[in-house]
């Protein structure tokens, strides 16, 4: 069971969500085939950065925890921070073109997230916001 | 993150190493920062050495775009990797962006951008 848990905390900077994804890829390396499972854990980690960013810019946490689950199947996340309530869930649309033709430059986070795993939910539980995510890597 | 950054005419070719993230925007954007302000506003960027771009490494790209073509200028993105090609493509900027798959295709999109401005002139 040692290898299908990973826990991580750490202070809110991005140079830290960057060691947080290596220790995620690397754990769901271990356990999911590298061969069969490589781009479905590339979008995984891809939606846990956005979840541990979102984190990092908006929370106001002084520290993030982080929780990885991993069975035969799934991988699951669990993004958490004390303060006040947000709702990760309330923009999950990708941003459009403007009137000009062009891109924003930011919003894309929630959006690749919705796109990309399986399954995501909100709580807040004792004055923590809890963000999950799920998805199947086998 | 590492940058590699070379000439092939008027092109200015930009290398990235390493991965483009949150973490890492800052750098990147003060690197077209400088040479923008030199006047070198066609740049070829690549890509194949970016293991990793999170949304933040794709904002920077659409602002790198927005700020050449502002000043009348061309970024082209070549040569990114799946993962990095697919936040291009789920996001819809492959519709906006110039993304090709060989460093030889971008400096040829550039080299016709920049001989079309000067038959205008």
């Amino acid at each position: 069971m040692g290898k299908k848990k990973l826990n991580i905390s750490f202070e809110p900077d991005f140079k830290n969500v960057d060691a947080a994804r290596i220790s995620i890829r690397n754990r769901c390396r271990q356990v999911f085939n590298k061969d069969e499972a490589e781009a479905l854990i590339e979008d995984f980690c891809l939606a846990a950065t956005e979840a541990m960013n979102n984190a990092v810019e908006h929370s106001g946490a002084k520290v993030i925890e982080v929780e990885l689950l991993l069975n035969n199947k799934h991988a699951l996340l669990r993004v958490i921070t004390e303060g006040a309530k947000f709702d990760p869930t309330s923009k999950t649309a990708l941003p459009g073109f403007d009137k000009a033709g062009e891109l924003p430059e930011g919003g894309f986070g929630l959006g690749i997230i919705h796109g990309l795993v399986d399954r995501t939910n909100y709580e807040y539980v004792n004055g923590k916001n809890v963000f999950t995510l799920e998805k199947r890597l086998k | 993150m590492e940058f590699n950054i070379g000439m092939d005419g008027d092109i200015v070719i930009m290398g990235l190493t390493g991965d483009l993230v949150a973490g890492s925007i800052e750098e990147f954007k003060a690197q077209v920062s400088k040479l923008t302000d030199k006047n070198f506003v066609n740049i070829l960027l690549e890509l194949s050495k970016v293991g990793f771009m999170d949304s933040s490494g794709l904002g920077s790209c659409i602002a790198a775009h927005k700020l050449l073509k502002g000043k009348n200028g061309m970024i082209v993105f070549s040569q990114p990797n799946d993962s990095v090609g697919k936040v291009f493509r789920i996001t819809r900027a492959d519709q906006k962006l110039d993304i090709v798959t060989s460093k030889s295709d971008g400096i040829k999109k550039l080299q016709e951008k920049i001989i079309g401005e000067r038959r205008q002139k």
